[in-house]
């Protein structure tokens, strides 16, 4: 317990650096998160339109597709929040001031992966939980259940998207050719801004249970709508454990292969 | 022009170079492709006309759009800002090249890569999924099609230079260019065409130049633009053009005076 309460002092002191850092440049600051939110409307108006246009998107009516998005945004922009460090760290192994990391007496996969917490991303998520909450009140069909179920299967996805990053961290230390394989991550994640079900198969299956964006966006919200089943259930916790299980391993694994290069 | 071609044979050869990167980069473009044609396919599977655009119509635009995007909105010039940033604009300026030149070969290379893989993944694409959109058969619409698209990479290419020339007076060079793309994406028409917009708007739209990077041209493709129409879109792009050219040579004069080399 006591590792875990330093573990997280450690990340409130280097989010608070990071933090900082975002007042350096406040002209910047504002305009990405101008970007951002501009960039959320404006996807946010088209959905509108389009949905209004044709009252149901693969059987799911406005409320419901806003709330895929919505969800979406929060798992999207929760990452983001968490784990902007990951997009430094190619730098870090082409020059070699990797060095630095693992000489540190803290975990060098912790640090990694959380020694930026993005700001900007950190306020968007406040409007969008308020967003979240107002839309599931105008759905009104969940119960206790499925708001229990929402909130693991967030989690859940939140792990998920932590072992893609670790992956990507993996992949870093083995090939320095890995630049776009984060965005490769955002892009497939893209799928679940709408309900996984507008896909035909077999990409259907292959967004779901492969890439898996369906079992990351889109069991949450059919967990909270009440129409997933025990079967899929089982299978987002499996993957998420799993897959969580395997990038460890695939960590440790590439972590051998790390040369030093340039330092 | 030799030395430019050189700049055009290296900057694709700097493509080639990282194999497996620029293999993803596709792969990003051909999921950008999809997760856009499955939204509509679903869209249209509840109703024969959305916005006012059939299926095969919009299936088409959105196609050619994707593509277009790929092509026009592909660019090298977010490098001169950091070059602007890191002082390594200096190298340029001691080199007996032009530098509108040596970028504008920069572009073209960029476009011709991209244009090249783009019209192979679409191909492919089509061939898989056989969607049912309208082939254009008229030479003319062609040809005019063909020259809008030349034209709108060169008003691009302008509104890029200019949005670099801000690392002349600021390091914040990232968090503009970023919104501006935002932008950009929405009023070119990369969500939906912009002809679904009222009146008013739309003809407010059609006097700025982002309407005529991906709008125009894709109108003109889907064979929907009369004399008239065609006419006022040239003649548009064309001023655009003019205008950006005289203001982006006024930037680099003025940013030449700002500049100080920093960080050599």
């Amino acid at each position: 317990m006591s590792e875990i309460t330093r573990y997280f002092k450690i990340w409130l002191k280097m989010s608070s650096a990071s933090f900082e850092t975002f007042f350096i440049s406040r002209v910047g600051a504002v305009l990405f998160l101008a970007g951002k939110v501009i960039r959320f409307l404006f996807f946010f108006v088209f959905l509108i339109i389009l949905v209004r246009q044709t009252k149901a998107l693969a059987g799911y009516d406005l409320w419901q597709v806003i709330l895929f998005y919505l969800t979406f945004n929060f798992i999207d922009s929760a990452t983001q929040m968490l784990f902007r460090e990951v997009y430094q760290f190619r730098q870090k192994i082409i020059s070699g001031s990797f060095d630095l990391l693992l000489v540190k007496p803290i975990n060098t996969l912790f640090r990694s992966l959380f020694g930026w917490t993005d700001i900007l991303d950190f306020i968007t998520l406040i409007p969008l939980i308020g967003m979240i909450i107002y839309t599931a009140v105008r759905i009104s069909k969940f119960n206790v259940i499925g708001i229990l179920l929402y909130f693991l299967l967030l989690a859940n996805s939140l792990l998920i998207a932590t072992s893609f990053h670790i992956i990507v961290l993996g992949f870093a230390i083995l090939t320095s050719e890995i630049d776009h394989a984060i965005m490769i991550y955002r892009d497939f994640m893209g799928m679940g801004k709408l309900p996984i079900n507008i896909y035909a198969e077999p990409l259907r299956s292959f967004v779901t249970f492969i890439i898996p964006v369906g079992i990351m966006m889109s069991f949450p919200v059919d967990a909270l709508l009440r129409i997933i089943t025990v079967q899929n259930f089982m299978i987002s916790l499996g993957f998420g454990i799993g897959i969580f299980t395997l990038s460890i391993v695939f960590w440790r694994h590439s972590l051998k292969y790390y040369t030093s290069a340039s330092s | 022009m030799k030395k430019y071609l050189c700049v055009l044979k290296n900057t694709i050869l700097e493509f080639l170079a990282y194999r497996l990167n620029f293999l993803m980069w596709r792969v990003r473009a051909i999921v950008s492709i999809l997760i856009t044609y499955f939204l509509w396919k679903s869209v249209f599977m509840t109703s024969g006309t959305v916005l006012g655009y059939s299926e095969n119509r919009m299936l088409t635009y959105i196609i050619v759009m994707i593509t277009l995007s790929s092509i026009i909105f592909s660019t090298q010039t977010q490098r001169v800002a950091s070059e602007i940033n890191q002082g390594n604009l200096s190298n340029f300026l001691i080199r007996p090249i032009n530098f509108f030149k040596f970028n504008f070969a920069r572009e073209a290379a960029d476009k011709i890569v991209n244009c090249f893989f783009s019209l192979v993944e679409t191909f492919l694409l089509v061939l898989i999924l056989k969607p049912s959109i309208i082939i254009q058969t008229d030479v003319n619409y062609l040809l005019l099609f063909l020259t809008a698209v030349i034209l709108s990479s060169i008003l691009y290419f302008e509104i890029s230079m200019i949005l670099s020339f801000i690392g002349f007076w600021s390091h914040e060079i990232w968090a503009p260019r970023f919104l501006f793309f935002i932008l950009v994406s929405f009023l070119s028409g990369t969500y939906f065409p912009l002809d679904i917009f009222p009146g008013i708007i739309y003809n407010f739209l059609k006097l700025l130049p982002f309407t005529y990077l991906i709008f125009f041209p894709l109108k003109i493709y889907l064979g929907e633009v009369n004399f008239w129409q065609l006419w006022y879109g040239f003649f548009t792009t064309m001023f655009w053009i003019i205008y950006l050219l005289i203001f982006m040579v006024f930037l680099w004069k003025k940013g030449l005076k700002a500049y100080t080399s920093e960080g050599r």
